[in-house]
Parts: structure tokens; sequence; C-alpha cells
């Protein structure tokens, strides 16, 4: 449970490491001078196991954050080898864990691809990224041999890449970079892409297109129409080129390109998640809050468990502060069960008056014809004895409100799908909710996300009298995939993303945002009850 | 909420553990394709009905095709012939004419389904679950629904631990509380705010406005009393797991932890809510099963046989006398 930094760590391969392989592996200096080259993509992987056929080797190479590799469970040794098709010198292996991660390993080389040697032995990882650069060893295949697990789970890698340059066996020199990349027109929720053709001295077959890094589609000629996008946002594009033979050049100068506004021009833009920094999982609080940069958000609500685990101002301060918190002046909290275990604390003095900007940790606000409704559930939840005062103000609050619309927001939810399932001690929250007439209701605290219909105080779908609501516990904490749809719901997925809800006039819509920036769900407009 | 700091008990080990090493032996051998067993006499003359008086209705578990199938004996005979039905459950309860069956679901990751059934055996209501099927119990009226399952997943923090997952469905609101363990807890009256609180054995008083249960939280076990309405559980003592209330509502049998050693740390007890006296039975087996009373004077309860199965044993409940056999070959025993 101890606050640790774990990401922008660089391992270097000491010499020593080196001087162990036997064979000539060593590659003479010129040879490790060329450009470096990622030489894992799609390429050939095979594995000592795999937990499904949803988390199999080829995800660890395919260039996206959002797919992995995973072992069979609680069994060691587990390891995952690429074949880089043919001679390489390899320079740097990149490694992106899940939470699944090793504490101790080996990236192994191998010439045949049976006979393994030591490139360099970690021992105490911690997970997140780990880059072991300062390599030079020739090898047609690298595995990733795990001995010693952090969890009890198995072994887990978003990606594994290998970086180097071809030394033989055929083509082994990679295309120009493409230059000229740009966005000649964009859609609210696609944009169009071009680029000056590369050259090879074979061919170039084809191009990859990355979106804030991942890879999100392949094309043939020097142009690509990027769909499925959140609207008015912007992201980051690169383009590279390949050739028959597989040799990936490096990648073009990035760009940013913006979708267009979508159905609600000049709406306020705010962005809403929760269950966001674990300390376990750096990297996927970092990938939402790039999501949060793109869409240029006026706030941001979350809705609890924003830090992991309990909440200290330590936490904070390494974790949320270091993604979200960019966020900061703009944010409107809520806390969740996490934040009470340091008794809020950490929360406190971390948000400082965004915290309790009416004194106590629920508050309330107008943004346009919204009023919005921010609570402290895990004490109504868990019974004590603030909560009658609590739900007493939340009473008040609501029939002095005199705003049109109401959105309220939280970490516990009444109804849900997922592993805690209904909630009946939020009975009190949603029926002061569903008798001020309010139009929907946000919160987190299980790791989905999941749109339901309008519900009734009995959980019936009610379109006249009941309260729409979502759950967005999506903000970076593991996800909970079990779901089983309860009455009412619209749509429901475990991915990692945010809420880009737009307020216009009396109308409001949102959409979920997923990383890498593709559109996971859609929702409304709604009109203002 | 996550990172939940699971139950590094015994108690829950011991019970994931069987229902896993079931579930691979299971897989492993098939009881349902091996040979029927002879000596298992079958009455195919009639089917299964849970409003037949004088029936002991049980899930049979001899070898054959028929195994795991929802049967039924003669209390006044129940060595004699079984009846079978066609529903398959790995736990099933049964009251006032409704019946309850927990059966394994398939999918990527370990899935149930409690199927509720009418007298016929025919399905009126399907929630599906997380989890494997442990336990199943109904109010005495047939309408609230309990039952318990085992799921993994739940941490990445800690070695070789399992969690319960406890649900209640109210057939008259139509109400699912898919998972219990938000309920807020008074443990020896304080609020309890840890966060590896695991439920599981539910059962319900008369009124169904109260239910006892098994909790498990900071490494102890408690007999825990919640109020429906209110939504609120205190707990009433420590070591009293798997409750089962009397007909009367005066009485609650437990299995409780009477021995370190891990293959037989169970005693079946019945505890007065009165007096708060416990009473030993004269099982002296270990029983790991949620016990039914089969009248205000009986217990009965399966315990595993020498031939990989289990078989229904019947104890007085009011520690005299000496555990008896009434079904071979079966578990899950139930009558109204």
């Amino acid at each position: 449970m101890n606050a640790r930094s774990r990401w922008g760590r660089r391992v270097v391969a000491p010499m020593a490491a080196l001087a162990l392989l036997a064979q000539p592996l060593v590659a003479s200096g010129t040879e490790a001078l060329l450009a470096e080259n990622l030489l894992s993509y799609n390429k050939p992987t095979t594995t000592s196991s795999v937990e499904d056929e949803t988390t199999v080797g080829g995800l660890a190479v395919d260039g996206d954050i959002a797919t992995r590799w995973a072992s069979a469970e609680g069994v060691d040794p587990q390891w995952i080898a690429v074949d880089l098709g043919g001679p390489a010198v390899v320079s740097r292996v990149k490694l992106a864990w899940e939470a699944a991660y090793a504490t101790d390993y080996q990236v192994q080389v191998s010439a045949d691809g049976k006979a393994w040697q030591d490139a360099k032995k970690v021992t105490g990882g911690d997970g997140g990224t780990d880059e072991i650069t300062g390599l030079a060893v020739s090898a047609r295949y690298v595995r990733v041999l795990g001995t010693k697990r952090g969890s009890v789970y198995g072994y887990s890698l978003y990606e594994l890449e290998v970086y180097g340059s071809r030394t033989g066996g055929g083509d082994i020199e990679p295309p120009t970079a493409p230059a000229g990349l740009r966005s000649p027109s964009s859609t609210s929720d696609s944009i169009a892409l071009a680029w000056d053709p590369a050259r090879d001295n074979v061919g170039v077959t084809g191009y990859e297109i990355l979106r804030n890094g991942n890879v999100v589609g392949t094309a043939t000629t020097p142009s690509y129409t990027d769909t499925g996008l959140v609207s008015a946002t912007s992201f980051t594009y690169a383009v590279r080129a390949r050739d028959a033979a597989g040799n990936l050049s490096a990648q073009s100068a990035a760009i940013q390109a913006s979708t267009q506004q979508g159905g609600n021009p000049g709406g306020t833009v705010i962005v809403v998640a929760g269950d966001i920094a674990s300390p376990d999982l750096p990297e996927t609080h970092r990938n939402t809050a790039k999501l949060v940069e793109g869409i240029k958000p006026q706030y941001v609500l979350t809705v609890g468990d924003n830090q992991y685990h309990n909440g200290t101002i330590a936490e904070y301060r390494a974790h949320y502060d270091k993604t979200w918190g960019k966020f900061k002046a703009i944010t409107k909290p809520s806390p969740g069960n996490h934040e009470w275990y340091d008794k809020l604390n950490g929360y406190k003095q971390y948000f400082g008056a965004a915290a309790t900007p009416q004194g106590k940790p629920y508050y309330s606000y107008d943004i346009g014809d919204f009023h919005f409704v921010a609570l402290d559930t895990e004490p109504i939840a868990k019974g004590t004895s603030s909560k009658s005062e609590q739900l007493a103000w939340l009473k008040q609050d609501l029939a002095a409100n005199k705003k049109a619309c109401v959105i309220g927001y939280g970490h516990h939810p009444r109804f849900n799908s997922g592993k805690y399932g209904d909630d009946k001690t939020m009975t009190e929250v949603w029926n002061e909710f569903v008798k001020a007439r309010a139009d929907v209701v946000f919160s987190g605290h299980d790791h989905h996300y999941e749109r339901l219909k309008p519900l009734n105080s009995s959980g019936k779908v009610d379109e006249a009298n009941g309260v729409r609501s979502a759950i967005v516990g999506i903000g970076g904490d593991n996800l909970y995939t079990q779901i089983k749809k309860r009455e009412g719901v619209e749509q429901a997925f475990a991915k990692h993303g945010v809420m880009k809800l737009v307020l216009s006039g009396k109308t409001y819509s949102w959409e979920i945002v997923g990383v890498g920036g593709t559109l996971l769900d859609k929702a409304g407009p709604y009109t203002c009850r | 909420m996550t990172k939940k700091v699971l139950l590094a008990l015994l108690t829950t080990l011991v019970l994931a553990g069987a229902a896993i090493t079931h579930t691979v032996r299971a897989m492993a051998e098939r009881p349902d394709r091996q040979q029927a067993d002879a000596s298992v006499l079958v009455d195919r003359s009639g089917g299964v009905r849970l409003d037949e008086p004088g029936r002991l209705v049980f899930r049979n578990t001899a070898p054959g095709p028929d195994h795991g199938k929802v049967a039924s004996v003669s209390l006044a005979d129940p060595a004699g012939p079984r009846r079978i039905s066609g529903l398959s459950c790995d736990r099933f309860y049964l009251s006032a004419g409704t019946g309850l069956c927990l059966a394994t679901a398939p999918g990527p990751l370990p899935s149930a389904v409690a199927v509720f059934v009418d007298k016929e055996l025919r399905e009126v209501k399907r929630v599906e679950l997380a989890g494997i099927p442990n336990r199943a119990k109904l109010s005495p009226d047939g309408k609230m629904g309990a039952w318990t399952t085992f799921v993994t997943g739940d941490s990445y923090s800690q070695s070789g631990t399992f969690s319960t997952r406890t649900g209640i469905m109210d057939r008259d609101q139509d109400q699912l509380y898919s998972n219990i363990e938000g309920i807020p807890l008074l443990v020896a009256g304080e609020r309890h705010h840890a966060e590896d609180v695991n439920y599981w054995g539910v059962t319900f008083t008369r009124d169904n406005k109260r239910f006892y249960a098994t909790v498990a939280t900071g490494g102890r076990t408690h007999l825990v009393v919640a109020d429906y309405d209110a939504w609120e559980a205190k707990t009433v003592r420590e070591n009293a797991e798997c409750p089962s209330l009397s007909p009367d509502g005066t009485r609650l049998a437990f299995k409780k932890r009477v021995s370190t050693d891990n293959a037989r740390p169970w005693r079946e007890h019945v505890l007065d809510l009165a007096t708060m006296t416990e009473t030993p039975l004269a099982e002296t087996r270990s029983v790991d099963d949620q016990a039914v009373w089969l009248d205000p004077r009986t217990l009965a309860y399966s315990l595993p046989n020498e031939r990989g199965g289990s078989d229904v044993w019947a104890v007085p409940a009011d520690g005299s006398g000496a555990p008896r056999l009434l079904v071979a070959s079966g578990s899950s025993p139930a009558s109204d």
C-alpha cells in the first residue's frame, strides 16, 4: 500500500550481462549505431500459456495498448517470445505490464528460438513500463521469461516492443519515414489524413496509422480516414511505412488534428469519470488523462475513488497529481470509499477548497440551466451518523433549486449490473432525485460503464417518472468484466475511458471515449424534464 | 471500490477448495457419463413434484446419466426407490412448493444461474450470477431466495484467497440484491468500515423481515442478524457458520469450527436464540453444509461418502440420539 512512483524508470543493461553471453552475440559498433526501428510489431509470437482466447500472445505485439497477453494464473515460470523474422541487433526492449506484472524476469535472446541466453535479468520489478536500453545483442527471437509474479495471478503485458535493426535474412532495409503528414478535413467523428509516399529499396506495401501512439488502422495508399471518434477533440497522429519483408520505417513527424463540434455547438464540455489513479496501474490513468487533455473540457467531475488505495495526500501527490492533476483547477470532485480510508484527509488536503466548497464534502452549483449536486456517498452507504444530515441537505438543496435541469453525481450507484449489484443503501438518495425530477445521476464504484434508462424508485423502467443514470467507474483502476445486465441497461462494457458530457441550453448528451480516443458509446441528446 | 483485501480464512479456503476439487474431479470423471449405479433403485412411475406431502427432495449424486438431477424419495421410506426429475442443479432448496436451483452456467469465467421453479419444477425466474455454486436457501414462504457462490479474481494483492458472493432475491417486490456485502454492518456494536467483508449462508425468518448469515472480516467469522427493510446487519456471536433457522424460529443450526485439522474442522450445533446456549449434535463427523430442518426435532445434511459422492444423513436437533443414513448418493436435502 505504499505510494510508489513506478514509471519513467529505465533499466539499463549492465555490461556484465553482455559479458555473460557466449557466442558472438555482441554486435560491432557500427551496427549498433544503425537506425533503431520497431522490430516486433505484429510478428509471430509463442507463449508458455494464455489465460484465455482473449489474451493471446499476438495482442502484446499489436500496437494496441487496450489489448494484452496474459499467461495462465498462479504458475511459474511463464514466457512470451517473438520472432523478429530474421537476424537482428536488438538495442532496446520496452515492456508495458498490466497489473499482473513480473517482479523477477529475464529478457532472453536466441538465434533459433530454442537455445536462450539472458540479455538482461531484472529483479524487484514493480510493474508499469520497463524500458531496457543499452542492449546490443544479436538475435532473431526475443523472449520475456517471468520467474516471479507480482500478483497471485499470472503474467500480463499490454505491449512488448523490441527495437533494433535487422542484420540479414533477405530484405532488411526499412522504408523511409513518411513525410508531409497532414489532415485535409474532419467531421464531428472522423479525421482524414494524407502524407507523402515513403520510399523503399524494394517497395512500400502499406502504412500503419497511429493515434495517440496506438495503431488504429492500415492503408495501402498514402491517405486514411480515422472514424468513430469523439467530437471536438484533438488527437496526435503519426504514420509509418512497411515493406513486403515486414520492415517498419521510423514514424513520421507527429501532427495534431481535431474532430469538429458535435450536435451541441457552443455547449459546455464536461468530463466525468471515477475510480481513477491506482498505484498498481500507472498506465491506465495516464492514458485516460490524455483523453481529457484532448477533450479540453471546461470542467472535470470525479465520481470518487479518485486515488487508491487509501487516498492519502502522499498517494494523491505521487499518482493522481501526475496525470489528472493537470485539470485540478477545473475539477469538481466527489470522494469515494477509498478516500474515506484516510477519513478524507488526503482528499481535502489535495483538492483544497474544491473538496468542501460549502464546508462539507457534498455541495451543489449551477452551470447554465443545470444544477449539479455532488454527493459524499460513503457515509450514506455505511450508515454512519452523518448520513441523515447529508440527506436533509440534499432534500433542501433540491427543493431550493430553480434550474430546469438537475444532474447528481457521487460514488455509489443505486442501480448497477456490475460486481456490487443494486445498492439498497442508496435508496433514499435515489428517491430524492426521483422526487425532484432530476435528469441524470452519474456514479462510479463499480469498474465498468453502464447506461441505464430512466428508472423509478423500484428500479423499474419509467420514462415518465424515472431518473436516467450511468456508471463511469472506468477512469483507470482494474476493470470488472462479469456484467450481468439488470432491467433497463441500454449499454454496458468494461473498458477504460472517460465520459465527455456536453450541456447545451436545456439539453445534454454524452460520449464515452476509450483509451486511444475511440468512441465507445453515444447517448442523447436528452431534453431536461 | 477495488483491491478488496479478501478473507484469507481457512474456512472459505476449505469450502472453495472443496468446490473446485469437486468441479475438477467432476470434469475428470464426469459422474453423469459413468454407468448407472445399479444398487440405486429408481421409481420411473412418477415425476418429482414439490407440493407432494411426505416426500424428501434432494439432489441425486448417484453416478450415471441422472447425476445432479433433482430427485425425491418417500420420507417414510427414504431408502426406497427415488423419483428423478430432468432438472440439474449443483444445489437445491425447497420451501412452500417453490424450488431454488443453483447451477453452474457456461462462460469464460466461473458463472452460475439461480433458477426459481414452481411445484412442477418449471422455471419461473432466472438470475445470472458470477462464481461457483455453493449455498441456496428460500424463506419459509418461498418468497425470498438467497444463494452464495465462490468467486476468484477480486484481488491482485493477496495470494491463495477466495471470496464469497451472496445474493438475495425478493420475489414479492421483484428486487435483486446480487451482492449483499455493502450492507452496513455493526461488529460488536461498532460501525465496521473494512472492505474485506464476505457473507455466506443466508437464512430468513418466517416474516421475511430479518435474516441470519455468516460474515467473515479481519480473519474472524461472525454470525450476523440483519434487518431486511432497514438494511443493516449486526454481529451476534463468533464462530457460527451456515446458519439455518428452525421452523418455529427459536433455534439456529450452524456449523462451528472445533478443530484446526482442516480435514475435519466442523461440528454441527444448535443455538437457542432465547438463551444463546449452544448444543453440539450427536453427529461427530465434520459437516460442511447448511443443514435443513426436516421437522422441529430433526436436521438433515450431506456428508461425503467413500464412493466420491455424498449421502444424506439426519440427526436429532437436541443433541441426543445418533445420526442415521437417510438417502445414499444424495445431497441438498429439503422438504416442506
